[in-house]
């Protein structure tokens, strides 16, 4: 096992600031609003600040972190003394990392929105919202133990619900899927508010999950703080293992990151997220929230192999392995599958959540790998593949909230979500072109930007992994991704639009909506430029995180497969540019015509009909478990409305006309029943 | 020596009840007087009913040589019979005047006390049955007082039953005499018998003479006919102030039968005590209860839950019969459920039976209740609650101790008296429901000021004493 990560104890207040101001902004705004204060101005400035704050105590955090040592703010009052759990904030490398990309992504975004939700009838209610969000991230990322990660969890989940029905009054041009759509049966297209309530349910599946194993580790370990947890994981796995439960126990508690990151199976509900404002896509579906799970992944991957290393027990290894070549192959099936739906896509929010999904995959993979590598490679492998995991989840953070950005605006001006009514933008704003131009390339993985190399790493590390199909399927993906990107740049900005709106007037976004993005795009070309810094920093933030605390190794080498790689993303893009701008094909006439292509369209449109298979199968059941209880309510309300009272009127008749009002008959009855509890008595009485 | 103060008190109340008719036949005819009197003596019994039950409290209380004999147990049957009596008499106050039969009632009332008391604390067959003469003789005549026929009816019914019963009871005093040889406390047990035939026959004949009068199905037959068609008022003091008389007494003697150290078949003969006053607790509670459920006549409602009330109350005295023998502690516990659940019972009914004459029968005439005021419809609902047993209310913790009393006897006799205890919910509920019905808008109640204030004091009078209630219990001395 490699060395314990130390770590500097300071006092509670000061770097906890990182998410108790966003809370406190959050409540501020709260209490004004309950007390009527209408002004946009107000919760504007108090979100914005409060989140500016964020960003600049975690900027000087991540100074400290990376020029000295970690941080572990530790309250002096015990929190719960009975779970033996503290209240504090653990700012390591991969914290500092995280805490950095939350806050300075969630200041640009919040700035975006003042002018993207201007005018909106749930503006208070937004910043509200949203500024809570960032508190609650920000907990995920710099929580000590395990009970304040769950309850940032939570309270991420509890804002994701709320913004993604922020219009819930349901009107069509907020919807998800095309109206009227429908496959096998099943509807699909989305309002905002069945939209928020099947969020909820997709991520409560998991964070059950989540709970359970939190409980299950407590209960082997005796501790929920997780450098603790780090510093006894031989102890516990051992007992797990011991159990023969390992592998099951980190699954269920590892449910909740999958269902939070939308991994297949649970990935439906960010699809159709995609009914929230804008902005709160690009921060909390596609830069933040979502990326929750991934961090989940490499907080813990690197807890485990290490305490496995320093077992070095047999069944603890093959457990992990278990373990991890499940998360990685969930990982390679949502990479693949949701690139695929990408392809088809008319929606250009859709189009994005497809590839954020797919992309969170791809983080997956790289974290899962250093669990796969256990038993044969470092610690510097398995701590340069975690690394990987990490790097492609900021660039594609700040790649990804650029991507949506762009299309907030464009959506705005095309008054339409569908990419079939957008289309020649690239002549009405310049900028706003180089930005997605920029974003997209780099999504797509081409050198010198940011997505170039953090893919390149995760791809190089399923190869080094060595499980075949997953490491296939991700360099398929990455071939996927070039395609349906350029096609999304091409059509909406170079192509005609193929649903012409006379009345749409294009042109450049006001500024305070432009610069965000543009900022975001400049900086993922930035960060592969100077991908030497980058990676140098992340490499430190390896050093400095716990149970890794090893340099990673982040440089890119051309190898023969990072030769394929590009040569298959070059090709896409050669394809697609010729399919859509030389040879023009009229896909939509070739559906028409062509039943072979029309199923494979359908197929892929309709989102492989998984959606459809979860209402029949699972809403279909408690539909039909739910009419059961129905008829089963009925017959017992019916004994208990109709029943009881019939045999209560008819027993309480009989026995009242008992009662005759005739002096003799009583006389006669007590004469009777007396000679009867006589004769009774004699038959049984007596020595 | 202060037992000869309780022993002037007692005897307070046989002159005041001598002094009403002398002074009218002398020419005072001034109902105030006669109320006075009847309220003085009531008084006066109380406290000697509070100076009893502390007495108790250090143990037996002798009086007579033993030939009445108080214990925590019958002195607080005694309290609760002067409590009843006053709430009885305010809500009377001086409407009794208005009969021809004036001025019994303020007579007769102070004279049925003077019975409890010894009734409850007869340790003798003679003594019994002249506490039995006097009550019973009594509450025929109480019935008979107002003018109407229904009264007339009434008391006619209870008389000729009441004849039978009498008859019954001289036959178990006679088998005491001359089969056990005994009119003492020896009389009472069933050891004392030499032949088992007889002992049978005596001990039928106590049973089905106590039952008819506290209403044990199956010998609750007139029971309906009184007290669902005599004029509530009345009904009030046969209810609620003679019954915790014959409650005593039946318990006395149950649990003396109990002790006989004799054995059927190898089975103690307590435990055939108990399982026959467990089957006639069922048959009572289920009788009352289900009987309770339809009728539109809030009279003949309270009549059908008075036999019900009086089911749960044999739930403890089959407990204490099964106890007698083997745990002295848990008899005592027993008998103190039960003094706890008859006082709950008395306080509740009396003032309600004597509300019916004013405030009607019909169940439609309770929301005219509601009308009259808050203060009224409160103290209904809570009377109506304590009887249904809703904590903190008395009738909550005469239940409560009853049932854990009977559950070391049998769970299932709990289970069929918690099951009981849920169907009257549903006529309870119903009364309350009715009351506080606003759909339309009623007319008041015509009751008077004195009816509504007995309502209220009861009322008060079940939440103190429920409030208190665990406390008082711990007070009780052991039954010996």
């Amino acid at each position: 096992m490699s060395e314990p990560l130390s770590y500097t104890i300071t006092g509670f207040l000061p770097w906890s600031l990182t998410w108790l101001l966003p809370y406190l902004g959050a409540l501020v705004l709260s209490l004004a609003y309950i007390a009527g204060f209408k002004g946009e101005r107000l919760y504007g400035l108090v979100s914005v600040a409060s989140i500016l704050l964020s960003a600049l105590i975690s900027t000087l955090a991540a100074y400290r972190v990376f020029t000295d040592n970690a941080i572990y703010a530790k309250a002096s009052v015990a929190w719960f003394p009975w779970l033996g759990v503290t209240f504090g904030t653990y700012i390591d490398g991969l914290g500092a990392v995280m805490a950095l990309v939350v806050s300075w992504l969630s200041f640009l975004i919040a700035v975006y929105s003042l002018k993207y939700m201007e005018g909106d009838w749930g503006f208070p209610r937004y910043f509200i919202i949203f500024t809570f969000f960032v508190a609650s991230m920000q907990l995920v990322v710099l929580a000590d133990n395990l009970i304040l990660l769950f309850i940032g969890w939570e309270g991420t989940g509890l804002a994701s619900y709320a913004l993604i029905g922020h219009w819930y009054t349901d009107e069509e041009d907020k919807w998800v899927g095309v109206p009227g759509r429908r496959a096998l049966g099943k509807p699909m297209y989305f309002e905002p508010s069945h939209s928020a309530v099947r969020a909820v349910l997709f991520t409560r599946v998991g964070d059950v999950g989540l709970v359970i194993g939190i409980a299950a580790i407590y209960l082997a370990s005796g501790t929920l703080v997780i450098p603790e947890l780090a510093s006894t994981a031989t102890g516990w796995l051992a007992e797990l293992a011991s159990k023969g439960i390992l592998p099951a126990i980190l699954l269920v508690f590892t449910l909740g990151a999958l269902a939070k990151s939308a991994q297949f199976p649970f990935h439906e509900w960010l699809v159709t997220a995609m009914t929230g404002p804008t902005p709160v896509s690009a921060l909390i579906h596609a830069a933040t929230m979502v990326k929750a799970g991934v961090y989940f992944m490499l907080r813990f991957a690197p807890i485990l192999i290490a305490g496995a290393i320093a077992l070095g027990t047999q069944a603890v290894v093959e457990g992990l392995r278990d373990y991890f070549l499940i998360v990685a192959g969930l990982g390679a099936i949502t990479a693949f599958a949701l690139a695929t739906m990408a392809l088809v896509s008319n929606e250009l929010k859709l189009i994005l959540a497809y590839s954020t999904a797919s992309q969170l995959g791809y983080m997956f993979i790289a974290a899962a790998s250093a669990g796969l590598l256990l038993g044969f490679a470092g610690m510097e492998e398995v701590a340069s593949s975690v690394m990987a995991g990490l790097s492609h989840l900021v660039s594609h953070a700040v790649f990804k909230a650029a991507l949506f950005l762009v299309a907030g605006w464009l959506i705005h001006v095309a008054h339409s979500r569908f990419i079939d009514r957008m289309g020649g933008y690239a002549r009405y704003m310049k900028l706003t072109a180089i930005s997605l131009w920029l974003a997209g390339l780099s999504l797509a993985g081409i050198p010198p930007l940011s997505g170039f190399f953090s893919k390149e790493l995760v791809i190089h590390y399923a190869e080094e992994a060595g499980v075949s199909w997953i490491f296939f399927l991700a360099v398929v993906t990455a071939g996927l991704t070039a395609a349906y990107t350029i096609r999304m740049i091409l059509r909406v900005m170079h192509l005609e639009p193929l649903e012409a709106d006379s009345h749409v007037k294009a042109h450049e976004a006001p500024k305070l909506m432009l610069i965000p993005y543009l900022v975001l795009a400049i900086a993922s070309l930035a960060l592969g430029v100077g991908w030497s810094y980058t990676s140098g920093l992340l490499s430190k933030a390896s050093e400095l995180t716990i149970g890794l605390v090893e340099k990673a190794k982040l440089s890119v080498e051309l190898t023969g497969v990072t030769g394929v790689v590009i040569a298959l993303v070059l090709g896409s893009i050669g394809s697609v540019y010729y399919l859509y701008s030389i040879a023009r094909v009229d896909f939509r006439d070739l559906i028409e015509r062509n039943t072979l292509a029309r199923y494979l369209h359908d197929f892929l449109f309709d989102r492989w009909y998984i959606n459809s298979i979860y209402y029949i199968v699972i809403v279909g059941s408690f539909s039909y478990a739910a009419y059961a209880m129905y008829a089963l309510d009925s017959i017992i309300d019916t004994i208990y409305h109709a029943g009881v009272p019939m045999l209560g009127a008819l027993g309480a008749m009989a026995l009242r006309v008992l009662h005759r009002g005739r002096t003799d008959y009583y006389l006669a009855m007590y004469a009777y029943f007396i000679s009867l509890a006589l004769l009774l008595l004699y038959l049984f009485w007596g020595r | 020596m202060i037992e000869r103060v309780v022993e002037v008190l007692i005897y307070v109340t046989l002159i005041a009840s001598l002094a009403v008719p002398l002074i009218y036949s002398f020419g005072v005819r001034r109902v105030r007087v006669h109320l006075a009197i009847a309220f003085a003596s009531t008084i006066l019994y109380t406290i000697a009913g509070v100076i009893l039950l502390s007495l108790a409290g250090n143990g037996q209380v002798r009086f007579y040589n033993g030939l009445v004999v108080h214990d925590s147990f019958t002195s607080a049957m005694v309290l609760g019979s002067g409590l009843t009596a006053l709430l009885v008499l305010i809500s009377i106050e001086r409407k009794a005047s208005y009969w021809s039969t004036h001025p019994a009632l303020y007579s007769l009332l102070p004279l049925t006390l003077f019975g409890v008391f010894y009734l409850a604390g007869a340790m003798d067959t003679l003594v019994v049955l002249a506490g039995w003469l006097l009550v019973s003789v009594i509450s025929y005549v109480i019935v008979a007082l107002p003018d109407d026929l229904d009264s007339a009816v009434a008391s006619s019914r209870y008389i000729m039953v009441g004849a039978v019963a009498t008859l019954l009871i001289g036959l178990w005093a006679a088998s005491n005499v001359v089969v056990a040889s005994s009119v003492g406390l020896e009389g009472f047990r069933l050891s004392s018998y030499t032949d088992d035939k007889i002992s049978a026959l005596a001990f039928t004949a106590i049973i089905a003479a106590l039952g008819f009068k506290v209403g044990v199905a199956p010998f609750h037959w007139w029971l309906p006919s009184v007290y669902g068609r005599g004029d509530g008022r009345v009904i009030a003091v046969v209810a609620g102030i003679a019954k915790l008389g014959f409650i005593a007494v039946i318990a006395r003697i149950i649990v003396e039968a109990s002790r006989s150290p004799l054995a059927y078949a190898g089975v103690p003969a307590s435990k055939y005590i108990a399982a026959g006053l467990a089957a006639l607790a069922v048959a009572t509670m289920t009788y009352g209860n289900i009987a309770a459920l339809t009728p539109r006549n809030v009279q003949a409602i309270l009549a059908y839950s008075s036999i019900a009330q009086v089911g749960y109350i044999l739930v403890g005295l089959s407990a204490a019969a099964y106890f007698a023998d083997t745990s002295p502690e848990a008899t005592s516990i027993a008998l103190a459920a039960v003094a706890l659940q008859s006082i709950a019972y008395a306080l509740a009914k009396a003032p309600l039976f004597a509300m019916i004459p004013e405030a009607g029968r019909d169940l439609a005439d309770l929301k005219k209740l509601a009308a009259r005021g808050r203060g009224v419809t409160l103290a209904v609902m809570m009377l109506i609650l304590s009887l249904l047993g809703l904590p903190p209310l008395l009738g909550f913790w005469g239940k409560l101790y009853l049932f854990l009393a009977a559950a070391g006897y049998s769970l299932l006799l709990v289970a069929i008296a918690l099951i009981n205890s849920g169907i009257s919910s549903a006529y309870y509920i119903r009364m309350i429901r009715e009351m506080l019905r606003t759909e339309q808008a009623g007319e008041k109640a015509e009751i008077t000021d004195t009816t509504e204030a007995s309502l209220i004091i009861a009322a008060i009078l079940i939440t103190l004493l429920g409030i208190t209630a665990p406390l008082l219990i711990q007070s009780f001395a052991p039954i010996i």
